[in-house]
């Protein structure tokens, strides 16, 4: 049965050293590569609580705003398993892109189930240790309890 | 209601983050509250300081609460002024009739003309239609583009507040960066592109009262506290050379520091010239509500001391339903009518601090130990409030700072409208985080910007910000008699 | 004869080879009683039994499973006891609880209402499941779809005042089978668990699939369920395809997971169980599907699967205890490595729990414990309402405070 390696990427993960690594790897072991873009839900609504200023424009324009970045970060996302989907391609190598939404730890775990991944290829945003400590860190969260072999990059 | 009955659609969510970030968050709220009260309470059981009235030092410790509520927003910013309004009389700073009155001050019933005239302009897409006309004008090259993307939301902020300029814009730059292919945080051009947005919306911000609520607010608090005024003209005069400074600065530091890897810009000229045919031309509602604009700003500049900007303000908001270019539901969702609360509270603490002397006594007892000369006090004060304004909202920067300002500006014997430019202009120029303005947080959140070189160019930029303003009151301001 | 045995291996025989009924346990009054209100119910006789050292099991009596087995019970004086040619162990038969009997004021009689499995009362209060209709039926199930009907709120109150009575009702299970609507049978349900939450002092659990949309989930917690359950049934994708055509056509296998994956989020820590059947596929598999789901935050129940002859699975794999032994070890070993508690599910006794491993060379057991590990029923009752005041927002606590 075929290998199944599990690419995943997010807003603030990301790494073009990771793509091509888990495009090379498919090949060699003539695997099945999952591309998996998670669009952190978190990200659009955080802004508007920087937007502090009293006398913010009203509910509508904020509505239309928001939106207007929500449908930015999917467009972006899409472009890049476009972009992935077709250096896959070209290299020969068979390949499915999915986008979901949520947590990044959880999407990764949930994706390792779904396609039986053997191994999950990701990027780490770059934080400092005390950051990673106090706030936690999705990845080494990953570390602890994928079921299955981990590849990390350090996102660009 | 049981939790059985809640339903989706609801916004009921679980927040699943760690228990102590949970607990933190529950918490912060009635902690912040707690603390406030503590230091009210501190405050005004410590023994009164010398040179200060007892009045005095009430005013100060509602001023310390309002302080801890609007930095921390453990209450929303209007409930907070409303507090203020209702401790003033219960305390005997001043009398209610008096406190009250001040809620019906007049930069609050402009600001909201301001806002409902701002709001037309975006509902009826006549803002969006300008930006198009306007930006059309700006091809041919990526630096006449990037000019383009600089100076139109610093125009457009010279008559909207700054804000709603880059919520509108910020969709048609998105655009443009698409019709390029430009891609986040990797093309240094669409982050010169979102850079400009962000700094030409702030800085234009500060050129007019329009373009942020903070500037009249700031002129509001100086009419109360001292029954000076300045104008609306007069405020331009005073400050449009800064802006256009720092707007040709700006441009330089885009080209400097984000040096173009876009060749052409056909692409997006092209797509902008398509987003304007397809608007078609301006319709009767546009055109007449330019028009409305047009003769308001008008009779601004020339009958604002003989009846008042306000009045001119709700004069020109009466006329937009009378010819039925904007319907009252609309108002309801493009304006946030806390402002009315928000303004009216901090003018009246702002009054009751410069009546009972505490603004004075303040300015005594700290600033004045420090230094005897106006130019390093006002260069102190402009610092503080260009350095508040990167963590906090520019109007409770203004809040905070203002009645200790006219404190100062008594001690030393500086012109009021010298302090009120040297708190409101700085506090609406920070550039090195996304939460120092609303421009910057919708720029940043394009995904385009890199977070560490907004930060490097942003500091920079607000210290030739600094240095700017303070050059324009050594050398410009003594030409229009405002002198140091 | 030998009385001396290991009782997790005992329970694995029993549920695997079943145990034929001596004339001697026929004719005690526990079970002559339990006879009848089986056959009122229309129901496979079931037997709790307690083996040596509280190991908790329950059987269902079926003639036509347990003609090969060499287990009897049989009644000697006042004790039972399973015996086989080398074995003779003491057992103690928990009698059929006294609300079986009962009816309600509707006249249900309660043993159709809910039936108690160890700690737990399972309660079904709607009709047929319906990938029982058509082909979409899962192949395992052995539900009767005519003997299936509705029952009231109020029913479902007054059994569990009567099981509440006699402390047969520590933990109310709700059971939905596949509703096609968007919330995945939750609406149904909520009028149950407000009125037993009004009523009781119980923690409940839900049995259902998953929701179409996320959003239903969090709801699910913030109404007041403490538990939930999203039965895989078995982790291979193509045996999966192949018996639960209903669950793989209408709700699809992925969605299974993104919904436990949600839950094991927002319920607290072991709260969050799923059914993988051990039997139904190969053992590697079902050791992936442990890995996988309890390193999602999700505690795999293991119910043992029997094939029934003249069934479409009749001649699925056969499993020995010798085989089964390791998949329960590995449950705990996974559970200690991903940090989740097997409290909730150590109450409930048709599985062989985790609690149970160290009977097949796992570690030293764990006491049964209350959900959150704490030791007092009460304090671990009011921790978990704690945590869901701590962590349900509404839009209210949502909105901006702008202003």
């Amino acid at each position: 049965m075929k290998k199944k390696f599990l690419l995943a990427l997010s807003t603030t993960k990301y790494s073009k050293e990771a793509i091509d690594y888990a495009i090379d790897l498919t090949k060699q072991k003539e695997a099945e590569l999952k591309v998996v873009f998670i669009l952190d839900s978190d990200v659009p609504g955080s802004v508007f609580e920087k937007l502090t200023d009293i006398g913010f424009i009203g509910d509508r324009p904020s509505m239309d705003l928001q939106e207007a970045i929500s449908n930015e970060y999917v467009d972006q996302a899409k472009q890049v398993l476009v972009e992935i989907k077709d250096q896959s391609k070209d290299m020969g190598v068979e390949c499915e892109t999915f986008l979901e939404e949520g947590d990044f730890g959880s999407k990764c775990l949930e994706s390792i189930a779904r396609f039986s991944a053997d191994m999950i290829i990701l990027a780490r945003s770059r934080r400092s240790f005390f950051s990673r400590m106090f706030f936690g860190s999705a990845v080494d969260s990953l570390l602890r309890q994928a079921p299955c072999e981990i590849k990390i990059f350090e996102e660009e | 209601m049981s939790p059985q009955d809640f339903k989706v659609g609801q916004g009921v969510t679980v927040d699943t983050r760690p228990i102590p970030l949970v607990l933190l968050t529950k918490s912060y709220r009635s902690i912040t509250l707690i603390a406030a009260v503590v230091i009210f309470l501190l405050i005004i059981n410590l023994p009164t300081p010398e040179g200060l009235t007892f009045t005095g030092q009430k005013a100060l410790a509602t001023f310390a609460l309002c302080l801890v509520l609007w930095i921390t927003r453990a209450l929303p910013l209007a409930v907070t002024s409303l507090l203020a309004l209702v401790l003033i009389p219960m305390l005997g700073i001043l009398d209610s009739t008096e406190a009250f009155s001040l809620f019906g001050n007049q930069a609050v019933f402009f600001i909201l003309g301001a806002f409902i005239l701002a709001a037309a302009m975006m509902k009826s897409g006549l803002s969006s239609h300008m930006a198009l006309i306007f930006l059309r004008r700006f091809g041919g090259s990526p630096g006449r583009l990037l000019a383009g993307v600089l100076l139109v939301p610093a125009f457009l902020s010279f008559l909207m507040p700054e804000h709603a300029v880059a919520a509108m814009m910020f969709p048609i730059v998105l655009e443009v960066a698409h019709g390029l292919d430009l891609k986040p945080q990797k093309t240094i051009y669409g982050q010169a592109l979102f850079h400009s947005l962000a700094w030409g919306a702030a800085i234009g911000g500060v050129a007019t009262y329009l373009g942020g609520a903070r500037n009249a607010l700031a002129v509001g608090i100086l009419k109360q506290s001292t029954g000076e005024f300045i104008g609306f003209f007069e405020w331009m005069i005073a400050v449009l050379p800064t802006v256009i400074v720092m707007l040709g600065v700006a441009y330089l530091a885009l080209r400097r520091f984000f040096p173009s890897d876009v060749v052409s810009v056909e692409k997006a000229v092209k797509l902008i010239e398509e987003k304007n045919k397809s608007l078609g031309k301006m319709n009767t509602e546009q055109r007449l509500i330019g028009i409305i604009m047009v003769f308001t700003v008008i009779a601004w500049i020339f009958l604002g001391s003989r009846f008042e900007l306000a009045s001119i303000a709700i004069v020109a908001v009466v006329a937009l339903f009378v010819f039925q270019l904007i319907k009252w539901k609309d108002l309801e969702e493009y304006v946030n009518w806390g402002i009315i609360l928000m303004y009216g509270g901090a003018i009246a603490l702002g009054f009751a601090l410069e009546k009972s002397g505490a603004s004075s006594w303040i300015a005594e007892t700290t600033v004045t130990k420090w230094t005897d000369s106006p130019f390093l006090i006002v260069a102190l004060i402009a610092l503080v409030s260009l350095l508040l304004t990167e963590g906090m909202s520019n109007a409770a920067v203004v809040a905070m700072l203002m009645p200790v300002g006219l404190g100062i500006a008594r001690q030393y014997g500086i012109d009021f409208k010298i302090m009120v430019f040297a708190i409101s202009v700085p506090a609406g120029l920070g550039f090195a985080f996304p939460i120092a303005s609303p421009p910057n947080a919708i720029a940043y959140s394009s995904g385009f910007i890199k977070p560490r070189k907004m930060f490097a160019i942003g500091i920079m930029m607000d210290f030739v910000a600094l240095l700017v303003f303070l050059l324009m009151t050594q050398i410009y301001w003594p030409l229009i008699n405002l002198d140091l | 004869m030998n009385t001396d045995h290991n009782s997790g291996e005992l329970k694995l025989e029993l549920i695997t080879k079943g145990v034929r009924l001596d004339r001697s346990a026929l004719s005690s009054k526990e079970i002559v009683r339990a006879l009848d209100i089986a056959n009122q119910v229309h129901n496979p006789l079931e037997l709790d039994l307690i083996l040596p050292g509280k190991v908790l099991v329950n059987i269902a009596i079926q003639e036509c499973l347990d003609k090969e087995t060499n287990y009897r019970l049989i009644k000697e004086a006042e004790d039972f006891f399973v015996v086989n040619k080398d074995l003779k162990v003491k057992v103690y038969l928990e009698p059929p609880p006294k609300f079986y009997d009962q009816l309600t004021t509707s006249g249900k009689i309660m043993a159709k209402v809910g039936r108690k499995y160890g700690d737990y009362l399972l309660v079904t209060p709607t009709g047929a499941c319906e990938f029982l209709s058509g082909d979409m039926a899962c192949k395992y199930c052995d539900v009767d779809a005519k003997n299936t009907d509705d029952k009231s709120v109020q029913d479902v109150l007054e059994t569990i005042e009567a099981a509440s009575a006699e402390g047969a009702a520590e933990f109310v299970c709700i059971n939905v089978g596949y509703i096609s609507s968007d919330d995945g049978g939750i609406s149904m349900v909520l009028p149950f668990v407000k009125e037993i939450k009004k009523n009781f002092d119980v923690l409940i659990c839900v049995q259902a699939q998953p929701p179409k949309t996320d959003e239903w989930i969090d709801l699910t917690y913030a109404s007041g369920i403490d538990s939930l359950a999203y039965n895989l049934e078995v982790y291979d994708e193509e045996i999966f395809n192949k018996i639960a055509p209903g669950k793989m056509s209408l709700v699809g296998r992925d969605r299974y997971f993104q919904a436990l994956a949600r839950a094991a989020k927002v319920f607290p820590s072991g709260a969050i169980v799923s059914n993988l059947i051990v039997g139904l596929e190969p053992v590697e598999s079902t050791f992936k599907g442990i890995d996988i789901l309890t390193a999602m935050g999700v505690v795999p129940t293991l119910p043992i699967f029997r094939p029934v002859p003249g069934s479409d699975l009749e001649s699925h794999i056969d499993l020995t205890p010798e085989s089964l032994s390791p998949i329960y070890v590995h449950l705990q070993n996974a559970l200690k490595r991903n940090r989740l508690s097997s409290s909730w599910i150590s109450h409930f006794n048709v599985v062989v729990n985790a609690i149970d491993a160290h009977y097949f060379g796992g570690e030293a057991p764990v006491k049964r414990q209350w959900p959150t590990g704490l030791k007092s029923k009460k304090r671990s009752k009011l921790a978990l309402n704690l945590r869901r005041r701590l962590r349900v927002r509404t839009a209210e606590d949502n909105e901006s405070t702008g202003l």
